[in-house]
This record gives structure tokens, C-alpha cells and sequence, in this order.
């Protein structure tokens, strides 16, 4: 079963576009126009990663990302901009926002196909990061968790407890 | 028909002793005054002046104190009671002093402060003192002859004033003002300001006592202004020659002697001392004093000249008509001019002691003052108003700048977010095409590089949006650290791609210089230089291939951009005029010029320097520090 990916970008072009290059790149992919349509689809889908544009009409990316975290915890999100300040680096965006809302990858647009699905599976491959126990403190209340990532969740919790030992 | 000749002479009503002391003294205090300098002209060391004011049980009272040489009957029939007698400095040449009064009316004044008046004097040693008494009301009659009113005097035994010091006092009484707290501070003031506070006298003082207030008793002392910024004296040494020395701060001191335009033969040796604060003064500084500049003869203070309202120079008029080019500020001029009664004998008061009699003197004194004060206002001018002035334009026109920068930084942003939505589509869709064709089994090296070319431009774009964007930002004084090396060779790559001129860009640049600096600054700069190159290149007509040569490396804390062309080059006029726009306001292509680009490069701490050789190319050098704060 592919990853699921949602792509939320108030540009009805780019959306399309955007979809279009991660199908060709084996996701399942929902595009939403806007923060109402991302949260709506949120009910009845899981996604393992969030595509956000950062500037959207009466939201942005990171507000959005924080009502999709309600009920999709876990999901890794990626936000992307075509307005934010280019003195700083994408690296150091991503940081900042990691930061504040848990964002796990920031990307100045234009962005490549290729960087865009690079980034996209970097996120989905990468070796689970020590915060997983932190999120996963935080988040085992909620019970949003998809299967996968409860499993390692749960995987990573294990670890931990026996390293301590 | 009999000859009938003879002689007139004039007699003097009794009211004209009310006229000479009650109508010529202007105010009451102007009457102490006069009593004081009688005091300090008979030798005194210590003149009192006590004060009671009316109260209900008892009516005000002054009283005049002086331990000078006192009089002896005879002396006080001719000295006090001839009028408009008064011992000529010639007659003085024993004394110590130069006599301040010149017109033997003084003690008339006794007559404006009250009816009644009692000298009580004694001369040195003598057992006796001569007590005189004046009822004044007793001129009033315009019928009387002056002669004809009797004014009895005995010698009594007194204990005052003291044996073995002599001297005079005069009460009076019956006065015609009550003599409240305002009017005693308004004496106070009038007092401390008939002594010359830059030319103290050793051998005198006044002293005032009101019984039951100790704050308004004391000795009345008025010190001179401190801290002035600029300090001007000047003596007059001959008929045409001005001894001036000038004390700034900043600048130290300088002497010169000067011609004037004016002859000053009637007034050699008069000295004047100007002070002048470039800043309002402080009450600290001025030690009370008001502004203005005030005239003293023999250390007394001559009226109304710097008196309020008396812009005896001009220099309040001139200020209020040529606002902003005339650079003295009434408020912050102290000037003392001393003359002398015995150098300068034509120097005289008016009888109103209101002016100075008009006369080729006093023209020559005013027009002196008025000299020194063009020459105060010519160095304020150049050392203080025209570094403030330029000081003031330049920060304004970086404050225009960063405005224009801002509208331009607020539009590039909006414009950043326009252009990259499409953008972003084209250069998606461009690569879902060559997915799909891939996916249907469709390789084709052609399609491929196509897709290669709208990516590369797709990237082209974007660094041109994010160079504009870098150059709006503004400000130039943020700083930050980066790449100098990096944001010179991008910054160049993509002036060269928009110059338009047919050009060689040689980039001479270490691989990295890091730099705590200002982007904007940088570029703004780098920008505003490229395009004065491909200026000078393009105006070359001899068809030679334009080169273009940036330099940079580091020297020790500070960088150095240097960047040359082998355009047209400058004329020394061309050079001349370079300076000149420096100067102006003239705004080159975007809105800078070379005249932002130094005003920048200030800003940042560093400097802007230039060669060039007409026919054959200019280099500019920048250099600014790593860390401007």
C-alpha cells in the first residue's frame, strides 16, 4: 500500500502539478485548496506526510499544521514558501520550524520534482529520530495514530526503555 | 535813544531737580544704581544697600551705604549740591579709580525713589558727621527758583558711618514705590548685572540687605558664563588693527590680528569678549546671566545694551529675517564690551543713560561688535551649521533611501510570491511531462535538455528575484554574516547577464571571505560601481572590448572591493564634477548614484575612493570594516 501524501496549496495549478509528480513517484496523493478542505479530508483519511504551502488565504501553513496535528499526530509535514525570507537557508527554516511546530522539513519554492519526492521519501525512510519518543509521549493519548507509525512508536518506546536499563 | 545792553543768564526753576531725578532715571532700580556708582566713585570698597519693605507698622525704607572718602561741608556743597558737577577724570588723576559718573546727577535719583532723603556723612577721622536733609516735594514748585529752596545740615554726633572708616549714607524715605519681594529680586538682578562678570573688581563690592529675608540678602555677585563653545576676545589696537583670539572647542586656539573696515581711533583699547554656546545654554553654564551682549565702562555696566529687547547689533533681527542662514542665536550670545571713561571720553551717555551719544565712537564701536559677530557667525557656519547641515542631508537621504527601499522591499516580496507560483507550475509540469514520456516509454535526449533549460531558467528567474528581493531589503544597516566571496561573484554573474553591453566580467576573488556586514549595503554598492562601468564601457567608441575587473580580499579586519574598467575614464573636470555629485542630490538609475553608494559606505564605516585616467579607465576601491558596529 502506498504512503499516503496530502497536498494543500490554495494554487489550483501547483496542487495539480504537485500530485501529478508524487503519483509519478508511487504516493497516493489528496490535494486540498484550503485549510477547510485539508482538515475535512483529515477525517476521513490518514496521510503519512503533509505538503503545506506556507502563505494560504486567511491561514498558514504552520496554523494549519497545528489543527492537522490534532487528529493526525504523527504525520510528517513538509511546508513550502514561496515568500518567506531567502537570507535564510532551507535548512535553517526547516530548524526553526521544527522548533515551533514540529515541521519536519522546510522547502523554498520553485521546487524540482525530483528535490520535492527526494524530500518526501527522505522523511518517510529516515532513521527514526530520538524526538520519536518525545512525540510519542505527547501523543499517545490521542488516539489518531496510524498503524505504521504506532508501530514505531511503540518500537522506538522499547528501545529506549532498554537502553535505560 | 540810550544804548540798553547788558547781559541774560539763565536761572533754574526748583522743578528742574524734579525733572533730572524723577523724568531722566528711568526706574527705580536704575536710581540705586546710581547711588551705588556715587558710592563706588567716592572710594568705596563696600556699598550696602538695605531694603525694608512697607509693612503695616512701618513704611519701606532704603538706605544707601558706602564707606568711601565721605564729605566735609565744603566738599558736599561742591560736589553734591552743584548740579550737573561731577570731578572730571582729569581731576581724579590721583584717584584709583576712573569716576562712572559723568554727569553729576546721580543723587538726584534719590528723588524718583522717595521724598524724602537724609545724607549722613563723614569724612575719615572727623568726630562729627554732616547730616543733610532733602524734601524733595520742596522742587515741585515750578515758580521757586532752584537757589531759593533751603536745605538745612548740621554736624551731629553719630555713630555711623564709623569714625576711622568715614563714608556716606543715604536714607530715604517716603518712597514712592512699596518695595515688595519682586521688585527687591528685580534690583538684585540689575545689580549683579552693573558689574562686569568677566572683569571682576578686587576692590569692591555690594552688598544687599532686606531685614527678615535671608535669601534675599547677600552680597550680590554676578560670575561669568562657563563652558561656552566658542570664545571669542578681541582688543582694538590702533585706528585700524583687531587683536582676536578665538578659543573653540573642538578647533583650540587661534590668535590673529585682523584689519577692520572701520576706524577705531576713538576707541583704541576697547576690549569685548563674546561668548557663544552652539546649544541652548544650561542655567549651570550661564550662572543666571541673560543673553545678550552688554556694555561696561570701567567695569560698569552701561544701559540699555544688553538689555532685553535691546538688539542693539542686530542679531535677534537678522536671525528672525534670515532664519536658518544667520547661524547666531540671540539666546546663546554673551557678550561683555569693555570701554573705559578715560581712553574713550567720547563714549558718552545719553543724559536718559538710555544710550550712548551718537558720534563717529560709538558708530565705530557697534560697527566692531558687528564685525566680531560675522566673524562668530562665519566660523559657526563652517565648523558647526554646514557638518550639521551635511550631516542632517546625508541621514536624511539614507532615511529617503530606506523608505524606497522599504516600498521596493515591500513590493519584491509581493512580486517574489506572484512570480514563483507560476514558476513553480512550469517547472512541475515541465518535469511531470518528462515523467509521463518516460513512462511511456518515450527517452529523448531533446526533450530532455529542453526540461533542462526551462529548469535552469526557472532558477535564473528565481536568483533574479532573490537578488532584487536582497537589494530591497533595505536596510542597510543589518547585518549579518555571510559569503562576501559568494555574494560578490553572484551579485556580478548577474549584473553582467542584465548590463546589455557587451563586456568581460574578471572576477578576482578568493574562494570564501567571510563577512559580518550589511548584504544590502554590499550590493547596493557593488551595483551602483558595476553600473558606472558599463557606463564608462559603453560611452567608449573606439570599439574595444569592455573588461570589467572586481577584486576582493582582506586586510586584516577590513575588506577591500575593488573594481576597474577600461572604460572612457575621467577628466579632472569629470573628477571635479564626481566630487560635486558626491554633493548633490543627483540619483542615478534606480535611485542611487554614486552619491548613495559613499553616503553608504559611511554608513557602514568605511570609505570610498577612486582612480582614473581619462581614455584609459577608473577604479573604484571600497573599503569597509568586518564589523562597522
Amino acid at each position: 500500500m502506498p504512503h499516503h501524501v496530502l497536498v494543500v496549496d490554495d494554487e489550483k495549478d501547483t496542487r495539480a502539478a504537485w500530485a501529478k509528480a508524487l503519483r509519478y513517484g508511487g504516493y497516493a496523493v489528496t490535494t486540498a485548496g484550503n485549510a477547510q478542505e485539508a482538515l475535512e479530508a483529515c477525517e476521513r483519511e490518514r496521510f503519512d506526510v503533509a505538503i503545506l504551502d506556507f502563505i494560504m488565504p486567511k491561514t498558514t501553513g504552520v496554523e494549519l499544521l497545528a489543527a492537522i496535528r490534532k487528529r493526525l499526530p504523527l504525520v510528517r509535514a513538509v511546508i513550502v514558501s514561496g515568500k518567506l525570507e531567502r537570507q535564510l537557508s532551507e535548512e535553517e527554516l526547516s530548524q526553526s520550524l521544527k522548533s515551533a511546530v514540529e515541521a519536519d522539513s522546510y522547502l523554498h519554492k520553485p521546487v524540482s520534482n525530483e528535490r520535492l519526492r527526494q524530500v518526501v521519501e527522505g522523511l518517510l525512510t529516515q532513521a527514526e529520530p530520538q524526538e520519536w519518543s518525545d512525540i510519542a509521549k505527547r501523543s499517545l493519548d490521542r488516539r489518531a495514530l496510524t498503524q505504521s507509525t504506532a508501530r514505531r512508536v511503540s518500537r522506538s518506546l522499547k528501545q529506549k526503555t532498554k537502553s535505560k536499563r | 535813544m540810550p544804548e540798553d545792553k547788558g547781559h541774560f543768564s539763565f536761572s533754574a526753576s526748583a522743578n528742574l531737580v524734579r525733572l533730572i531725578g524723577r523724568e531722566l532715571v528711568s526706574t527705580d532700580e536704575a536710581a540705586v544704581i546710581e547711588l551705588v556708582k556715587n558710592g563706588y566713585d567716592a572710594g568705596a570698597s563696600r556699598v550696602v544697600i538695605t531694603v525694608q519693605p512697607a509693612t503695616e507698622r512701618q513704611p519701606a525704607y532704603i538706605a544707601v551705604s558706602d564707606d568711601g572718602q565721605g564729605m566735609g561741608r565744603a566738599d558736599f556743597e561742591r560736589i553734591f549740591m552743584k548740579a550737573g558737577y561731577t570731578e572730571r577724570p582729569d581731576q581724579t588723576t590721583e584717584a584709583s579709580r576712573t569716576p562712572t559718573g559723568e554727569k553729576g546727577i546721580g543723587r538726584f535719583a534719590t528723588g524718583r525713589l522717595g521724598r524724602y532723603l537724609k545724607a549722613t556723612t563723614r569724612v575719615r577721622g572727623a568726630d562729627e558727621v554732616l547730616a543733610v536733609a532733602f524734601d524733595w516735594a520742596e522742587f515741585d514748585s515750578k515758580k521757586k527758583n532752584i537757589e531759593d529752596v533751603r536745605i538745612p545740615y548740621q554736624f551731629v554726633r553719630s555713630a555711623l558711618p564709623a569714625k576711622e572708616q568715614g563714608g556716606t549714607l543715604l536714607e530715604i524715605t517716603g518712597l514712592r514705590s512699596p518695595w515688595k519681594r519682586d521688585q527687591i529680586i528685580a534690583l538684585r538682578t540689575a545689580l549683579a548685572e552693573l558689574l562686569d562678570p568677566t572683569q571682576e573688581l578686587s576692590d569692591f563690592e555690594i552688598q544687599v540687605e532686606v531685614p527678615g529675608s535671608s535669601s534675599l540678602t547677600g552680597p550680590v555677585h554676578q560670575a561669568p558664563p562657563e563652558s561656552a563653545d566658542l570664545q571669542l576676545s578681541f582688543t582694538v589696537l590702533n585706528s585700524r588693527q583687531v587683536k582676536r583670539t578665538l578659543v573653540a572647542e573642538p578647533g583650540g586656539k587661534t590668535r590673529e590680528t585682523v584689519e577692520s573696515a572701520h576706524d577705531l581711533s576713538r576707541i583704541v583699547g576697547l576690549h569685548g569678549r563674546f561668548l557663544y554656546f552652539l546649544a541652548r545654554p544650561v542655567k549651570s553654564h550661564t550662572k543666571g546671566l541673560r543673553p545678550g551682549v552688554f556694555v561696561y565702562r570701567d567695569g560698569f555696566r552701561v544701559e540699555p545694551f544688553g538689555s532685553p529687547g535691546a538688539d542693539w547689533l542686530g542679531v535677534a533681527e537678522r536671525r528672525a529675517k534670515r532664519a536658518g542662514h544667520a547661524h547666531v542665536v540671540p539666546t546663546r550670545l554673551f557678550g561683555f564690551i569693555e570701554i573705559s571713561r578715560r581712553l574713550h571720553p567720547d563714549l558718552q551717555d545719553t543724559t536718559s543713560r538710555q544710550a550712548l551719544v551718537g558720534g563717529e565712537a560709538a558708530k565705530a564701536m557697534v560697527g566692531l561688535a558687528l564685525e566680531q559677530i560675522r566673524f562668530l557667525e562665519d566660523k559657526i557656519r563652517v565648523d558647526v551649521a554646514v557638518p550639521r547641515w551635511e550631516a542632517h542631508k546625508a541621514r536624511d537621504a539614507i532615511e529617503l533611501e530606506r523608505a524606497r527601499l522599504h516600498s521596493l522591499g515591500m513590493m519584491s516580496h509581493a512580486v517574489a510570491h506572484e512570480m514563483r507560483q507560476p514558476m513553480q507550475t512550469i517547472l512541475s509540469e515541465a518535469g511531470n511531462i518528462n515523467d509521463r514520456l518516460r513512462q511511456m516509454g518515450i527517452e529523448d535526449v531533446e526533450i530532455a535538455q529542453s526540461q533542462a533549460a526551462i529548469a535552469d531558467n526557472i532558477n535564473r528567474m528565481d536568483d533574479t528575484i532573490n537578488l532584487v528581493a536582497d537589494l530591497a531589503r533595505g536596510n542597510v544597516e543589518d547585518v549579518s554574516d555571510f559569503d562576501l566571496a559568494d555574494l560578490v561573484r553572484r551579485d556580478c554573474a548577474f549584473f553582467e547577464r542584465t548590463s546589455n553591453v557587451e563586456l568581460r566580467v574578471d572576477l578576482k576573488l578568493p574562494g570564501v571571505q567571510n563577512a559580518h556586514a550589511s548584504r544590502a549595503a554590499v550590493s547596493t554598492v557593488l551595483y551602483n560601481l558595476f553600473r558606472n562601468a558599463v557606463e564608462a564601457i559603453d560611452a567608449a567608441t573606439d570599439g574595444r572590448h569592455g573588461v570589467i575587473t572586481v577584486e576582493l580580499r582582506r586586510e586584516r579586519e577590513t575588506h577591500v572591493l575593488r573594481l576597474s574598467d577600461n572604460g572612457v575614464g575621467m577628466t579632472p573636470q569629470d573628477e571635479r564634477d564626481l566630487g560635486r555629485k558626491f554633493k548633490t542630490q543627483k540619483t542615478g538609475h534606480m535611485g542611487f548614484g554614486l552619491y548613495y553608494c559613499n553616503l553608504i559606505v559611511k554608513s557602514q564605516g568605511g570609505a570610498l575612493s577612486h582612480v582614473s585616467e581619462a581614455g584609459v579607465g577608473t577604479t573604484f576601491t571600497v573599503k569597509f570594516p568586518d564589523r562597522p558596529d
